[in-house]
């Protein structure tokens, strides 16, 4: 017993120790190959980059590198991915060089971040929100490619919402389609009360305390998740995200262009006039399909794709919707707007076919082929005109909303800016969160401060709480 | 018995047979831990040290600079200003599951043992049957059975005061929550297994109690309990080892709202860990939180059994 007890054990372990041996040896093996080719990869991206350098510095029109006939790998969500068919079948002779696949794009960093590891896999374009964007241009990811050279100055200038895709002076991407915030409201409802659509988000407090004085239960907005800090927050120029370069942002949740915001919103939430469950709430549905929605500062694809198809689903209403540009600061001179989604498309660094890959992305931002018929409203403008005609008779609408919408689009302002961080989560922690335990916007104004300060320096941004 | 006589026999000469037959029965024996072990190497000691070298690498322009960092990441992880949070929400998660969970799987096992038949055996199938509904799928039930409109729980649900899902699904009653769904997941199994537990105990033990004049009562908490106590050990190491590991309860969870906001992306320290290598694209640090919960879940392990002699009890009782 004594002989068995001791030896083996010994046994044991060293034939474990020497497996873990064995295994560190192999992993080291393994490594140092990983290593050697991530080092030519990177050297001879260093070299593509400075050929890049060279190119752009010998003048923009030769700016397309790289292999012509190398295929590229096109990252898309199921709604776009009919899109890239439609090049394919528009350019047959490219078509077979242009590799699909869909992805859930929320992992897009991260998946980049592994492929820099690595040394391979990395997609040539992706569709993608500017907020993505803004995190893989970062010198973690270090992944977009600088359209400048490739994107004429007259077609960059007839986009709207383009603010967003440039970082630091490089255009980082192109802008597919926008998500402006405008007033959503309900016509009939508000010619039978007698009312007029505010103009002004003192109009807009006025006529909801009045709502909620003459018709207890009828809404004019909804603070119960994160959109809130784009539609009232963003509409108001209020500091929460204010990239101020790459390595700087300016966050004051004590800006007077917040408090007001805030001090609006307990009022109505106050008075009842402004819901505290979420636009997604079937709750919130209920009281749409109730038709209790009076007014919804909302995005633009609210009509089609909330209105139409959620709230007014159950009772279908004709010619109710109508729409209005979203509410002033008197004390402003212009109107601000700021959007609930909206993507676009983002290149490759070291593509090896950059000339498909920017012919690619201008043909499904800038062409009518597509963007006429898109499911949401285009960024570029003489594409968002043709694609007005999908709205244009839409039996939902009270009045053609297009005019309002081109409007709208036009209030979006680079000051609300894409962050590499994730500051709405945090708006829905804090703001939401606290709204439930009954506290009010104004008293959760430091609590989002403090909270948005550490995020924001986790991402190597310095913050500082005033402008320059 | 029959197998240590063999061993310790000392009639047959040690010398002739021992060294072709130690080397046949090391073989066997490898043989057959052998799948065990490369699937261990691969996916558990060949991760972890993975992970070792990760913790002191820094990256440049996405490429990694191995042994770069020098300690750097380890101060980023632990000064990182969600890392107290995360340890604090993994405390009052095991503070709650852990008792409850080990508390219910004992009751329930021996409340059927004390009453056994075919309406028993039905009974056993029955608190299986969750288990067969794999993780993420769980969750995605619980969700439903968490809203006050949807849920067969809905009155218990509404006396609480609880009148839509984003009423319960708040930050403070995640620990609940999710103890909850463990427990209807994985009661079922831990309960098959202390079951059999009991039915080794045995019978003339019982009988005897019984004789003695003890109730049931006093059978299930004197008799049985000490006899099953390794089993509540080792479930006692299996949760922590897995509960501390907390991330896709949470992470479903916080689907509940459209902001991604009931747990937060950095509830517990796996998740932070997730997230600091993901989203942040913090390697380093996010491999250092990985190493410390390896280190967490050893260490209690270790604390377990040597703190209750685990193995000694069993080589006892085996030979």
């Amino acid at each position: 017993m004594k002989l068995l007890s001791v030896k083996p054990w010994r046994f044991h372990f060293l034939v474990l120790v020497s497996l873990c041996f064995g295994l560190v040896l192999a992993a080291c093996g393994d490594n140092t190959p990983t290593a050697a080719t991530g080092a030519t990869t990177a050297a001879a991206g260093a070299t593509t980059a400075a050929a890049g350098a060279t190119t752009a510095a010998a003048g923009a029109t030769t700016a397309a590198a790289g292999d012509p006939n190398a295929t590229i790998t096109v990252w898309v969500d199921d709604t776009r991915k009919p899109a890239i068919t439609q090049f394919q079948q528009k350019f047959p002779d490219q078509a077979s060089k242009i590799k699909i696949e869909v992805v859930g794009r929320g992992g897009f960093p991260g998946k980049v971040l592994l492929f820099n590891n690595t040394g391979k896999g990395w997609p040539d374009v992706v569709f993608a929100e500017p907020n993505l964007v803004a995190q893989v241009a970062d010198t973690a990811h270090n992944y977009p490619l600088d359209l400048t050279p490739y994107v004429s100055a007259d077609i960059k200038s007839k986009f709207a919402g383009l603010d967003d895709c440039i970082f630091d002076g490089k255009l980082f991407c192109l802008r597919n389609d926008l998500a402006q915030n405008v007033l959503w409201f309900n016509k009939k409802l508000m010619d039978q009360f007698g009312y007029t659509v505010p103009k002004t988000w003192e109009d807009y407090l006025a006529l909801g305390l009045k709502v909620a004085q003459e018709h207890p239960g009828y809404v004019i907005g909804s603070v119960g998740d994160n959109q809130a800090a784009e539609t009232f927050f963003g509409g108001s120029n209020c500091p929460l995200q204010r990239s101020l370069g790459n390595s700087q942002v300016l966050i004051n949740t004590a800006d007077p262009n917040c408090t007001r915001v805030a001090g609006m919103l307990d009022k109505l939430i106050a008075a009842k006039a402004v819901s505290k469950l979420g636009p997604f709430d079937p709750d919130f549905a209920k009281l749409g399909a109730d038709n209790k929605i009076l007014m919804l500062p909302a995005a633009s694809w609210y009509g089609q794709y909330v209105f139409k198809a959620t709230y007014y689903k159950a009772n279908p209403t004709d010619g109710q919707l109508g729409v209005a540009e979203p509410p002033k600061w008197a004390a402003d001179s212009k109107t601000y707007t700021a959007a609930h989604g909206g993507a676009a498309w983002t290149v490759f660094r070291n593509t090896k076919n950059p000339k498909l890959a920017t012919d690619l992305i201008l043909w499904l931002t800038t062409s009518n082929d597509y963007q006429a018929t898109a499911p949401t409203y285009p960024a570029y403008i003489p594409a968002a005109d043709a694609w007005h005609a999908t709205i244009q008779n839409d039996k939902i609408y009270a009045f053609d909303p297009y005019p309002v919408l081109k409007t709208s689009a036009s209030y979006l302002y680079p000051e609300w800016s894409p962050v590499r961080y994730d500051g709405l989560t945090s708006y829905a922690k804090i703001v939401n969160a606290g709204l439930k335990d009954g506290k009010t916007v104004a008293s959760l104004m430091e609590p989002l401060q403090k909270d948005l300060v550490p995020l924001a320096q986790a991402q190597g941004y310095e913050v500082v709480t005033k402008s320059p | 018995m029959e197998k240590s006589a063999r061993f310790t026999g000392v009639t047959k000469p040690d010398e002739v047979t021992r060294p072709p037959r130690k080397f046949v029965r090391y073989l066997a024996a490898y043989l057959f831990s052998l799948p065990y072990l490369i699937l261990m190497l691969a996916f558990g000691i060949g991760p972890a040290i993975y992970a070792l070298i990760i913790s002191f690498t820094s990256y440049k322009n996405g490429r990694p600079q191995y042994f770069g960092a020098g300690l750097s990441n380890y101060s980023k992880a632990v000064s990182d200003f969600r890392f107290g949070s995360a340890i604090g929400n993994i405390a009052q998660y095991l503070i709650i599951s852990i008792p409850v969970g080990i508390f219910g799987v004992i009751s329930i096992a021996l409340l059927l043992h004390a009453r056994q038949g075919r309406y028993t055996d039905f009974l056993r199938t029955l608190y299986f049957v969750p288990g067969a509904v794999a993780g993420p799928t769980a969750i995605l039930l619980a969700i439903f059975m968490f809203d006050p409109r949807l849920s067969p729980f809905a009155p218990l649900l509404k006396a609480f005061g609880f009148q839509t899902i984003t009423d319960v699904a708040r930050i403070q009653n995640l620990p609940v929550m999710i103890t909850l769904i463990g427990f209807f997941s994985g009661t079922g199994g831990w309960v098959a297994i202390f079951y059999g537990a009991l039915q080794g105990v045995s019978r003339e033990l019982l009988e005897a109690a019984l004789i003695d004049g003890c109730s049931a009562f006093q059978l299930a908490i004197h008799i049985k309990l000490p006899m099953i106590y390794r089993y509540v050990v080792f479930m006692f190491i299996l949760t922590f080892a897995g509960h501390i590991q907390l991330f896709a309860e949470p992470l479903i969870l916080n689907d509940i709202s459209a902001g991604n906001t009931i747990a937060g992306p950095t509830y517990s320290p796996n998740m932070l860990s997730y997230f600091l290598a993901f989203s942040e694209g913090n390697f380093g640090a996010a491999a250092v939180i990985s190493l410390l919960m390896v280190l967490v879940g050893l260490l209690g392990a270790f604390i377990i059994i040597y703190g209750t002699k685990f193995y000694k009890t069993d080589a006892t009782v085996a030979s």
